[in-house]
């Protein structure tokens, strides 16, 4: 049984880290992945009746909540989930035409689309389904970890990380090299709990989550109190309503 | 799971070609070493159905595929693949049947023949347990990944192929003898398929599934439930890995499938049996009577095979099985100490 923890591979393996602590749930890494990636050199992501009753469409990334806990004791997960870019990721070996691929100099999962035969063999393989099948071009999608920018010289150094990252605005997904001991992505794990989704799945995935933390306010209970001294009481400000402020100058009526 | 009917089509069709085809080449040899004399018409009309429903099975898995004119590529991984394997076997399979039958529309050398029956033999049941290890390979669905899964596969083809084959030996006018000893046969595999079967069902329901939700999102403690699958509608994922209709459809299912492939012909072959052996006399037609009952109670029995598996994604969607009784026999003893 596998603990949760980085890998101890000391092969280059590229993942996020997820801060679960600071994800609001706000679908920007998401949108963020379906317009770089319907717009990147991986094709459209297809959408099917998109603002329609029934939408339909493929995602590499989706933000699923979860409610924890019996009301009213109840917190609220917002969870992140795209490919884990597994260590040992049992979706290759099940690929018939070898479009299904990890690349040994990156770790990163990918398919190649233009092998893919749309069997959905690799989907079921996967335990955290993260495969998206597209039945509009009938091949298997997922996240590729925007192979094509992190290596895009022409962008530059700060661009070069996936898009979702770039759209966090908490800065909750962190990208990095988690086999390399002295990346942000492993210090992050090392010193903030990182763990990985069903670790007894075997199928060692590379993306890690740091844990939610209480979110309780350790006030003094004079805390509140203690500077009221400071504080600007209301009648103290004089307000002269008869005074032309900025705003008079520069409107128009 | 969700069931795939052009993947039901092939496991089905290809099975039962399968067994018949071994079945004909088991005969052909007992022919050889001096047992019953069989009728030559009799062995061509059964290779021809083999070869038949197994090619009606290797169309319809072509629907499966999205990419159809991408098909050729499906063997190249066949070192780590069991469906690359499964798409190399299967015109193997077919290569060796069809010089088979050839050899025996000629009448060419019956020992030559036979050799070349017994390499299609092999390949057709390696095929078969190729099919199987597809679904035995899926780690995360526990009712597939077990050894059940191309036993089954095995012979839920058999029971079907002995009773074809019984009714083309009718249809040519066969002796009683060879009648008497086919349906032994067929009554001998229905039985153990229904036996392995029935295990397989048993070994369902007391499925233990170590994974939990907590554990799949990693929070430890507290009830957890879905409020935002990330998608408006319905995904791949949501319709993929779950059938809910079919869940409910289990039990019925289940029980149809036991008569019109097991139950039903094993009493009806009985009654063939008892009236070869007391009267001397066999009851006329009930192969091909039997024969498409027993594959309609196949092609269910494949419908539950799908429906009936759970895969782990699910319990990202909240939906999943209720965990059952820890089994002790097939669980390990470190995943008896509770979690939380």
């Amino acid at each position: 049984m596998s603990h949760p923890g980085p890998t101890q591979t000391h092969e280059r393996q590229l993942a996020l880290v997820i801060d679960l602590n600071k994800c609001v749930g706000c679908h920007a890494c998401a949108v963020s992945c379906k317009s770089w990636n319907s717009s990147g050199r991986f094709g459209p992501m297809t959408e099917v009746d998109p603002y329609g009753a029934k939408p339909d469409g493929v995602w590499f990334n989706r933000v699923q909540t979860y409610e924890i806990g019996e009301f009213p004791d109840v917190e609220t997960l917002h969870l992140p989930k795209s490919c884990m870019h597994c260590v040992d990721a049992p979706c290759v070996p099940v690929c018939p035409t070898g479009a299904s691929l990890k690349r040994a100099e990156d770790g990163i999962v990918l398919v190649d689309y233009d092998q893919c035969i749309g069997c959905k063999y690799c989907s079921w393989a996967c335990p955290y389904g993260c495969r998206e099948f597209d039945h509009v071009e009938g091949i298997m999608k997922k996240c590729s970890l925007c192979v094509d920018r992190i290596y895009d010289k022409t962008l530059d150094e700060e661009a070069r990380r996936p898009a979702c990252v770039i759209a966090c605005p908490t800065g909750a997904r962190l990208f990095g090299d988690v086999s390399d001991p002295k990346s942000e992505a492993r210090e992050a794990i090392h010193s903030r709990g990182g763990y990985r989704l069903a670790p007894e799945s075997g199928a060692n995935p590379a993306n890690h989550y740091l844990p939610k933390r209480s979110a309780k306010i350790n006030l003094p209970e004079d805390a509140l109190t203690r500077h009221r001294a400071a504080q600007i009481k209301p009648s103290a400000r004089k307000i002269d309503d008869k005074a032309i402020t900025l705003d008079d100058i520069l409107s128009a009526g | 799971m969700h069931p795939e009917f052009s993947i039901i089509i092939l496991t089905v069709l290809a099975g039962v070609g399968e067994g018949l085809f071994f079945l004909i080449v088991g005969g052909d040899f007992i022919d050889y070493v001096g047992g019953e004399a069989l009728s030559r018409e009799a062995l061509i009309v059964g290779v021809i159905g083999a070869i038949g429903l197994t090619s009606l099975g290797l169309a319809a898995s072509f629907f499966h595929l999205a990419r159809k004119e991408r098909a050729r590529k499906a063997f190249k991984m066949w070192r780590s693949s069991w469906l690359a394997r499964e798409a190399a076997l299967a015109p193997l399979f077919l290569i060796f049947a069809t010089l088979y039958g050839a050899g025996k529309y000629f009448d060419l050398d019956q020992s030559t023949g036979l050799i070349v029956g017994a390499i299609g033999a092999i390949a057709g049941i390696a095929l078969g347990v190729a099919s199987g290890m597809i679904y035995q390979s899926t780690r995360y669905i526990k009712e597939w990944a077990n050894p059940y899964t191309p036993i089954n596969f095995i012979m839920v083809g058999f029971a079907p192929g002995s009773v074809a084959l019984l009714a083309i030996f009718d249809f040519f006018g066969a002796s009683n003898i060879v009648t008497l000893n086919l349906t032994r046969i067929a009554i001998g595999l229905t039985l153990i398929g229904f036996i392995l079967k029935l295990t397989s069902f048993r070994f369902n329901d007391s499925i233990y599934e170590p994974l939990d939700v907590n554990s799949a999102l990693g929070a430890r403690l507290g009830a957890i439930r879905q409020i935002d699958s990330g998608a408006a509608y319905e995904t791949y994922n949501t319709r993929e890995y779950f059938h809910a209709r079919g869940k409910a459809l289990v039990k019925p299912v289940r029980i149809g499938c036991s008569l019109a492939l097991f139950i039903v012909p094993i009493g009806a072959l009985g009654l063939n049996f008892i009236s070869l052996s007391v009267f001397d006399a066999p009851i006329r037609h009930i192969g091909a009577a039997l024969f498409p009952l027993m594959l309609s109670g196949a092609l269910a029995e494949r419908w539950l095979f799908f429906v009936e598996g759970n895969h782990t994604q699910n319990l990202f969607y909240g939906n999943f099985k209720p965990r059952s009784a820890p089994n002790p026999i097939t669980t390990p003893a470190k995943n008896l100490a509770p979690r939380d």
